[in-house]
């Protein structure tokens, strides 16, 4: 008795569920694809112009009708706050209702991929979480930082004085101390898919950024305005040789599919530091305006 | 049946319909196929990470005097970071206080400067990662295997907080940290072994290891410490989960296993930070019993015993048969709901559809069941009917 009971809750509820996805996400037979632009680390207002440049958005989205969101969330947050990855399904949605999205193409940064990992890996922890799995057809994640950054550590451990409480230095934040190296990999055992063996629901392709060039003589050293070149060389150290400045190649790959690694793609071979990897430097706003 | 029989029989099936549709109304579910052929998941949970790095904090006073940098290897990495307000970019008291990278040295044994680079703090700043931070750093090719003494010429107020942090890449000491599993269960007596590795010398032997002395502390993100005990054995020492008065759940931040290590070894003396993060939680519930019938996979649920109110999370993969015979994994469903203290039924909504699609077919089972408590973001239980049964002894390393 009670099975059949189960049976009818269950075709009740898949009615319920199919028709919010119907009258949210459109009910037109064609797809409208829309493109999500989702930020790292930071409290973004205004990512458009402060994280990627309008110069990166409009060059990506040039060439096409698809409608676009870039979103801005408060990613100093824990990746589960309100303010971080329910903020982001939010925006999401609401946008897709409003213009009849019927799938979804990610294209995100640094800790962004691990936002928008732990919505497709925990469905149930908000009901428009389900509904971007179903839609979502591509996420990008450009340098993710999946496996955390021992600068992170770093950060971390030179702000923890004895006396002080919270974070009273530098960058620290909820966010940067997720993004430890034993945090994350904390995160990867236990709450997010993507690691080997723990396939997420939907492709996740990744670029990674494998060097940092800073030659005083190399003008693409300057794209994306950072050539301090001692800074540089102090971080790379701190770091495995292969690296974007930020965030180890094991890291960017510890989760989804390599898509590609820089130097294959980018024009002239060159790599993509992390702040690079957000603007349009050597031809990485055109590979993602084709990929779309 | 008379009418007050029917009546009856019409208010228990009113009832039971109107708590289903309220479990309904609730609860939240999602499944999806798992298109590969696994016959079992990877349920070993143990992990490992090594350091060749320290950190300590000092006075403005003994940066004056010099404090002792305890390198093992030519190539250091110093990253030192000052307790002040403001940041790099804060122009209000322009650089009054701040630590003058070129003002400081590193000085050898025979009382030699030794070469090196410093990275300025504004520098350091236009990583975007550091704001109140200095750096040294000496090159893989340095002479000076050290030890070497840090610094600063420049007048500093004796009582300024400083923090150093050391890195030694190429270094041969190495601080090892293992953990069976770094969700600790209730059962758990251990939290982790720590271990150092050694460079090889004609002296080599088990005796040179126990010189190393451990300090273990376990760091609430509240800030709270415990110091905690720690057993010797087999070469490795094992540090005792501590009763707490008052577990911070993971939703709020993880605690962290901090393990100091200092030794003196071939004459040298080398100092050793590690740490690793766990999550700890309040036992809320357990998972009660799981039915299925091995030919219907919509009678899968699993039953819950709660002890305190909070949203539950139940996560099962199911087992189908393949066309050769073999049990594979074909999907993975999650069913979430808040629930009240007592026994509750979660049924895991398998979809029949999904199963066909994949080319797959009874017998059924279902395995690798995890329970949740989503208000504290804490694994409860986990059942596999493939538990390994690993001794902490063996971990999966997975190198830093």
């Amino acid at each position: 008795m009670i099975y059949s009971y189960i049976k009818w809750i269950r075709s009740w509820r898949m009615l319920i569920v199919l028709s919010v996805l119907l009258a949210s996400f459109s009910s037109q037979v064609f797809a409208v694809r829309g493109v999500v632009f989702v930020h790292g680390t930071g409290f973004q207002t205004n990512a458009e112009v402060d994280y990627w440049t309008p110069n990166f958005i409009n060059s990506v989205m040039s060439g096409n009708s698809n409608p676009y969101l870039v979103i801005n969330c408060d990613f100093e947050e824990y990746i589960w706050k309100n303010r971080a990855a329910v903020c982001l399904a939010d925006q999401i949605y609401r946008w897709g209702v409003a213009n009849k999205v019927t799938e979804l193409h990610f294209i995100t940064h640094s800790n962004g991929a691990n936002v928008v990992r732990w919505i497709l890996s925990n469905p149930t922890w908000d009901f428009r979480y389900p509904i971007i799995i179903t839609a979502t057809k591509n996420v990008t994640a450009i340098a993710p930082s999946s496996g955390g950054t021992p600068l992170a550590n770093a950060v971390i451990n030179g702000n923890i004085f004895e006396q002080s409480l919270g974070w009273l230095l530098g960058y620290a934040s909820d966010a940067v101390f997720l993004q430890q190296v034993e945090y994350m990999a904390f995160m990867n055992e236990f709450w997010l898919l993507g690691t080997q063996g723990r396939a997420l629901p939907v492709p996740f392709k990744v670029i990674t950024g494998t060097d940092v060039e800073s030659s005083p003589f190399d003008s693409d050293s300057y794209c994306g305005g950072y050539s301090n070149q001692v800074a540089l060389e102090f971080t790379q150290n701190w770091l495995n040789s292969c690296s974007d400045g930020f965030l180890e190649c094991s890291s960017q790959e510890v989760a989804g599919t390599v898509w590609f690694r820089d130097k294959q793609v980018m024009n002239g071979g060159e790599p993509l530091s992390h702040q690079q990897s957000r603007r349009a430097c050597f031809g990485l706003d055109q590979v993602l305006r084709n990929d779309i | 049946m008379n009418k007050k029989q029917l009546m009856k029989i019409i208010f228990v099936l009113g009832s039971s319909l109107f708590s289903m549709a309220i479990y309904a109304a609730q609860a939240s579910h999602y499944t999806k196929p798992i298109e590969n052929t696994a016959s079992s998941f990877d349920i070993d949970r143990s992990y490992a990470i090594s350091s060749k790095e320290y950190w300590f904090e000092i006075t403005g006073a003994a940066l004056n005097k010099g404090v002792p940098i305890n390198n093992t290897s030519p190539q250091v990495l110093m990253l030192i970071s000052q307790a002040r307000d403001g940041s790099a970019n804060h122009s209000t008291h322009a650089d009054f206080g701040k630590l003058d990278v070129s003002l400081m040295q590193l000085v050898s044994e025979h009382g030699k400067i030794v070469e090196s680079k410093g990275v300025a703090e504004s520098q350091l700043a236009q990583t975007g990662f550091f704001s109140k931070s200095t750096a040294l750093f000496t090159d893989k090719a340095a002479q000076d295997n050290g030890p070497l003494t840090l610094k600063s010429t420049q007048p500093l107020n004796p009582t300024d907080k400083f923090l150093v942090m050391i890195r030694e890449p190429q270094s041969d000491y190495v601080l090892q940290l293992a953990t069976e599993n770094p969700n600790i269960d209730h059962q758990r007596k251990y939290l982790a072994s720590a271990s150092v590795s050694l460079p090889r010398t004609l002296r080599t032997s088990m005796r040179l290891l126990r010189p190393v002395s451990f300090k273990a502390v376990l760091v609430g993100v509240d800030g709270s410490k415990v110091k905690l005990k720690s057993e010797y054995k087999d070469g490795k020492f094992y540090f005792l989960r501590p009763q707490l008065s008052n577990i911070i759940a993971p939703i709020n931040g993880l605690y962290e296993l901090l393990i100091e290590a200092n030794g003196y070894h071939n004459g040298n003396v080398f100092n050793r930070k590690a740490k690793l993060a766990l999550a700890l939680s309040q036992p809320t519930a357990n998972i009660a019993d799981t039915v299925m019938e091995p030919n219907d996979i919509e009678t899968a649920q699993v039953h819950v015993l709660v002890d305190e109110f909070s949203r539950f999370e139940v996560r099962a993969i199911l087992y189908a048969t393949n066309p050769t015979g073999k049990f594979v994994a074909a999907a993975e469903s999650h069913v979430a709901l808040e629930l009240n203290a007592g026994m509750a039924i979660l049924p895991l909504n398998f979809d029949p559809s999904m199963v066909a699609k994949a080319n797959l077919k009874a017998p059924y089972k279902i395995d690798n069941i995890r329970l949740y408590d989503q208000h504290q973001m804490a694994l409860l239980q986990e059942q596999n009917s493939l538990q390994s049964q690993k001794p902490i002894i063996d971990p999966k390393y997975k190198w830093r």
